[in-house]
């Protein structure tokens, strides 16, 4: 596939570095109306899309939580969840600089999209703390008060 | 090893206690069985066969002997710390008893199985589990296959009809053993040739003392354990153990040591995983000089708690949140592997994996490093090349952690007292800070009480307030096979242990278990109340009844499916009385329908237990809607593995 863009390149050799470890299995890319889109296997045995778009150096994983309305309080705590990231007082490992990503959620129709957006163009600081969002979203947020969303929609075992 | 103290009871009772002797359990049925008899003889009551019956003095078999006895004979050899069964297997659980190894006789084979799996999990040493032919082989299966998952090394024995009679339905209780315990076992034979049965005794202790345990299951025709050996020549094999079999462990490279020694220098926030490698290798302190001398966290996995205690400030196992933080994991003795995303720790951590065995190594999850060896021997090896490093901002976080979560579980039971007293019975959260304040922070010293940690939805409470301090203090009941309801049967064999003073319960013999189960559960093993009151095995019994299955909101409206049609499926008659059962069985019962009375229930009962050996059974009155996170939040909690909540690996 022909990279156009010196940040594709690098996303894209970040990414493939995290299949070739094992992290991520049936990895795959494709270029979809002029963006990356990646498609591979992680957390919970799911399939993820992360769409990487060069012109606004933003990494989307869509659709990651599904059936999730925005009115409901689950949506409105994982907001608060995400902007919690970028707060001061997290040790440096866990937090998200604000002034070199931008983080956000987006919800269309109950489905929830994350996504990072560089601010500095450094694409290892972008690659590493975006997987780092989602997996805190994952193994952290989600282990919240919210086992029956779980059960539903995550395949989360009833046992 | 902590060293050897006297057991004290609760703050109700501050006379001290001292078990004694190896014969304690004798003694301690005898003195009972005295004081149960009464003048109108219809109160229940140990009768005396059973304390003669374990007083009498072993007699170890010698030439000529039956081929049972043969095989007891190598099982007395092997150590073999215990059997539990029910009758049936005759000819093979008489040898074992005559040898003089600590047998104890239950309701059904199914929790006599589980109840060898609970000693081996608190003790790190072999025990046996029997039943006769057929039905009482088939009744084990769900105990054995749980004892392959935790890696338990489980000696299942059966009997199995005639080698004669083979391919027929001559007399009653046919089945094939075998390909029944396929996929749930190390090893497995049924033993065909007489001549060979020491051979083959040899086959299952080499499989269940090397490598990488699970259970191992021999099934005895009538010609086998019959058959009659005048003299070792009678046997085509009759070796001493050091010549069948070797205690040399693998051990790591020296380059792969300094490998994992950079690794780890090179990291920030090291976490060791220790898993039942560390357990059973008895690796508890050369896991501690290695975390201290480096200062890396250990977060513990598996079957039991405790080889690395609680209260290390080095410790994650309540410090969920710090887990995220680590860059470096190593899994130690991590037999039963989690998948990516499973445990929670940084995508982008490296991974060390210390195993026994080469073959696993690299399977679920991908490894930086693989280190073949013997537990034990890699953390000496490691503890001996890691230079001294001091990682302070690591420890404040640990800590951080363990106080964010500690805070989280005070505010749960904020809630639960509310809950408790909205609805008029017990919240689970009174209950798991009402066992924690009992256990560890009142009179009683923190090591003293071993635990059974199951049930379901209660479990996702107590489990956040049960410590473990010393190595098999805390048994992780519903561990990866995840059945619900062994836990009484696991109380059997933990409260054997404990009774016995096997292994590191030793400095302990005698003191009381704590067991925590459920209304669901309790059905599956309730019986065993019997047992346990039978040999004076001192236990409390907590049965949190919410009248329901714990998945009873899947047959409601929160499952998959999402049928209210299924709902009666998951439901029982409201109100029932567990703690009637245990009465009437030989224990005590404790009613408790309103939260401050669950402290008081449970300080009696511990009394109870540590002055008159008397088991008790609390039955905690709940209800169903407490797991619900829209009625009751949080509701049904979530657990963050590994560390204090794990159960799944």
């Amino acid at each position: 596939m022909h990279l156009e863009h010196p940040a594709e390149e690098a996303v894209c050799r970040l990414l493939r570095s995290r299949a070739s470890h094992g992290t991520f299995r049936s990895f795959s890319v494709r270029r979809l109306r002029g963006q990356l889109a990646f498609s591979f296997v992680w957390l919970r045995e799911r399939p993820f899309r992360l769409v990487f778009n060069a012109d606004r150096s933003r990494l989307e994983f869509r659709d990651v939580l599904p059936n999730l309305p925005a009115k409901e309080p689950m949506y409105k705590d994982l907001r608060r969840f995400v902007k919690g990231r970028c707060d001061a007082e997290l040790p440096e490992h866990r937090r998200i600089a604000p002034e070199r990503l931008r983080v956000k959620s987006r919800n269309r129709k109950g489905s929830v999209t994350l996504s990072v957006e560089s601010l500095d163009a450094d694409w290892d600081y972008a690659v590493s703390k975006a997987l780092k969002f989602v997996n805190e979203v994952f193994l952290g947020f989600l282990r919240g008060p919210y086992h029956e969303y779980m059960v539903k929609n995550l395949g989360e075992p009833e046992d | 090893m902590p060293a050897k103290k006297p057991i004290q009871r609760t703050s109700v009772s501050r006379r001290r206690f001292v078990a004694k002797g190896a014969a304690a359990a004798a003694a301690a049925a005898g003195s009972a069985a005295s004081a149960a008899i009464d003048p109108q003889g219809d109160a229940i009551k140990v009768p005396r066969e059973v304390p003669d019956s374990l007083g009498e003095t072993a007699k170890p078999a010698d030439f000529p002997m039956t081929g049972a006895q043969v095989f007891a004979k190598a099982c007395k050899d092997e150590g073999l710390a215990a059997l539990f069964c029910a009758p049936g297997n005759y000819a093979v659980i008489n040898a074992i008893a005559s040898e003089g190894i600590a047998c104890y006789g239950g309701r059904t084979e199914g929790m006599m199985c589980s109840a060898a799996d609970g000693f081996t999990r608190v003790t790190g040493e072999v025990a046996a589990a029997s039943g006769t032919e057929g039905p009482g082989f088939t009744n084990m299966i769900m105990s054995v296959a749980a004892a392959n998952a935790a890696r338990t090394p489980l000696l299942v024995l059966a009997s199995n009809m005639t080698i004669g009679l083979e391919d027929t339905e001559h007399g009653i209780q046919r089945v094939y053993q075998q390909p029944t315990t396929e996929g749930m076992k190390k090893y497995g034979k049924r033993l065909i040739n007489p001549e060979r049965v020491h051979e083959y005794a040899g086959y299952a202790f080499r499989q269940l003392k090397t490598g990488v345990p699970r259970p191992v299951h021999l099934d005895f025709p009538g010609e086998v354990a019959r058959q009659r050996f005048d003299s070792p020549e009678d046997l085509r094999f009759f070796h001493d153990r050091s010549k069948y079999r070797t205690e040399s462990k693998p051990h790591p490279s020296p380059k792969e040591i300094a490998k994992a020694a950079d690794l780890i220098g090179k990291a920030e926030r090291p976490i060791i995983v220790a898993s039942a490698g560390v357990f059973y290798s008895k690796a508890w302190e050369a896991l501690r000089t290695v975390a201290e001398k480096g200062d890396i966290a250990v977060v513990e996995s598996g079957p039991s708690r405790g080889h690395f205690g609680d209260e290390h400030p080095l410790s994650a196992n309540t410090a969920p949140d710090a887990l995220l933080s680590a860059d470096l994991v190593v899994l130690a003795g991590q037999y039963c592997m989690p998948n990516v995303g499973e445990y929670s720790f940084d995508p982008d951590a490296t991974y060390i994996r210390i195993d026994p065995d080469a073959s696993d190594i690299g399977r679920n999850l991908p490894v930086d490093l693989g280190i073949v060896s013997c537990e034990k021997a890699a953390l000496e090896a490691l503890a001996e090349a890691l230079p001294p490093k001091r990682r302070p901002a690591w420890r404040d976080e640990l800590a951080a952690a363990r106080a964010s979560f500690d805070t989280e579980n005070d505010e749960h039971y904020r809630l639960g007292l509310k809950y408790s007293a909205d609805a008029g019975c017990v919240h689970p959260a009174v209950i798991a800070k009402a066992i924690g304040d009992l256990l560890y922070d009142g009179d009683l010293p923190k090591d003293q009480t071993t635990v059974v940690s199951g049930g379901y939805g209660i479990a996702r409470y107590t489990r956040r307030r049960l410590r473990a301090f010393r190595p098999g203090q805390i048994c992780n009941g519903a561990y990866q096979y995840g059945a619900i309801g062994p836990d009484v049967g696991y109380t059997v064999g933990a409260g054997a242990a404990v009774l016995q003073g096997t292994g590191p319960q030793s400095p302990y013999r005698g003191a009381p278990v704590l067991a925590v189960t459920g209304d669901a559960g309790f059905a599956y093993s309730g019986m065993e109340i019997e047992t346990l009151s039978k040999y004076r095995i001192p236990a409390i019994v907590v049965v949190y009844n919410n009248n329901a299955w714990g998945v009873w909101r899947t047959g409601q409206s929160g499952g998959r499916s999402n049928t209210a049609k299924a709902q009666h499926m998951y439901l029982f008659q409201e109100n029932l009385r567990y703690e009637k059962i245990g009465e009437a069985l030989g224990a005590r019962g404790e009613y408790v329908a309103k939260a401050e009375d669950f402290a008081p229930a449970l300080a009696r009962s511990y009394e109870a237990a540590a002055r008159e050996r008397l088991s008790t059974v609390i039955n905690c009155q709940a209800i169903k809607e407490f797991w619900s996170a829209r009625d009751y939040p949080p509701g049904l909690l979530q657990k963050v593995e590994p560390g204090c909540m794990a159960y799944y690996h």
